[in-house]
């Protein structure tokens, strides 16, 4: 942890100092993290690099604004959500997805388009894009970047305990979801 | 015995990790948890262009450039604007007459002037309009 911590501030010290080659470096580090963080926010995938894009090069620009408060990754998921999410408002075709963290039943699927899906894994994946967006965020920073609770909280400026909250109530409406999808042959 | 609430079902699953074996194996419900915790942590499909850190370092230098090139010219203007405004004040200092032959001569022209300074904005504009979608339509290529 200490070694990562004095590499971060070795790699950003050089970064203000305008070397781009150690940019280039930190990019490919941070880019999966990036990816999915957008990637779960925008959900027009022609998008999803411009935005990406846009999200390294802000975080260039106010590189010499960081004061190590945060882990850098934690600092640069914060860009990225604020990032997508901005994105997300100005597109109006994204809007119905930028849902209210209380409006459950929109991760909920009809069954028409439960039957709809032949595999289980498909079905899981267009229920998750069903899911409110702080929903969806929260889901992939836990298992898939496998960020703490304080990390994500930072990262999309919310109380720890809001997250956990967020992840137990998305995998519960998960798990609902897929044993109504198990359960399809019944209504056939 | 007590079914596990859903709270108690996934802290379990998370603490066992997909590989461990739980009592309540049978439980539906903690199958569909053992399901969905493995699928959550299973890269997804989207993937960046080759070359992607190449790119936004290019867009960065690109930026920085255009950033610098635009300063050089409002540097240069100002120094224009400073140094005819020297040079009309010094001679408006030195001698009356002389400035206001040079101002009513600045009046004949200013319409030509004026349309001078609009075409030459408006061609840097064209020619910054272009050299930046050709820059978009580069990277795009050689993503």
């Amino acid at each position: 942890m200490n070694d990562e911590w004095a590499d971060e501030q070795a790699l950003v010290r050089q970064l203000v100092q305008g070397n781009l080659r150690a940019y280039q470096v930190l990019v490919e580090r941070y880019q999966r993290l990036v990816l999915h963080m957008v990637g779960r926010v925008i959900q027009q995938p022609e998008d999803v690099e411009d935005v990406c894009q846009e999200v390294f090069i802000k975080v260039y620009k106010h590189l010499p604004e960081y004061q190590f408060e945060a882990k850098l990754s934690t600092w640069i998921a914060t860009i990225a959500y604020r990032t997508a999410l901005n994105f997300a408002k100005k597109e109006s075709r994204q809007s119905a997805q930028l849902l209210p963290e209380t409006d459950e039943d929109s991760g909920w699927l009809t069954p028409e388009e439960v039957l709809v899906h032949q595999d289980w894994k498909t079905f899981l994946h267009a229920q998750i894009a069903k899911l409110p967006v702080h929903y969806r965020t929260v889901l992939t920073l836990y298992h898939l970047d496998e960020l703490s609770y304080d990390e994500i909280g930072q990262a999309m400026s919310m109380p720890a305990g809001t997250v956990k909250n967020y992840l137990f109530r998305a995998r519960k409406l998960l798990k609902e979801g897929l044993l109504q999808f198990k359960n399809k042959e019944h209504w056939l | 015995m007590k079914p596990l609430s859903d709270d108690e079902i996934q802290a379990m699953v998370e603490a066992m990790g997909q590989e461990g074996k739980l009592a309540t194996e049978e439980d539906e419900s903690v199958q569909a948890y053992k399901q969905l915790f493995g699928e959550l942590a299973n890269e997804p499909a989207l993937d960046l262009s080759f070359g992607f850190s190449r790119n936004v370092v290019r867009q960065i230098q690109q930026r920085q450039a255009a950033q610098y090139q635009t300063k050089a010219y409002l540097i240069f203007g100002l120094t224009l604007v400073l140094m005819l405004s020297f040079a009309f004040g010094f001679q408006a200092i030195r001698s009356v007459n002389d400035s206001t032959e040079t101002w009513q001569a600045l009046m004949y022209i200013k319409w030509p002037a004026l349309f001078v300074l609009a075409l030459f904005a408006l061609i840097q504009w064209a020619d910054y309009r272009f050299v930046r979608a050709k820059q978009k339509t580069t990277v795009n290529k050689s993503d």
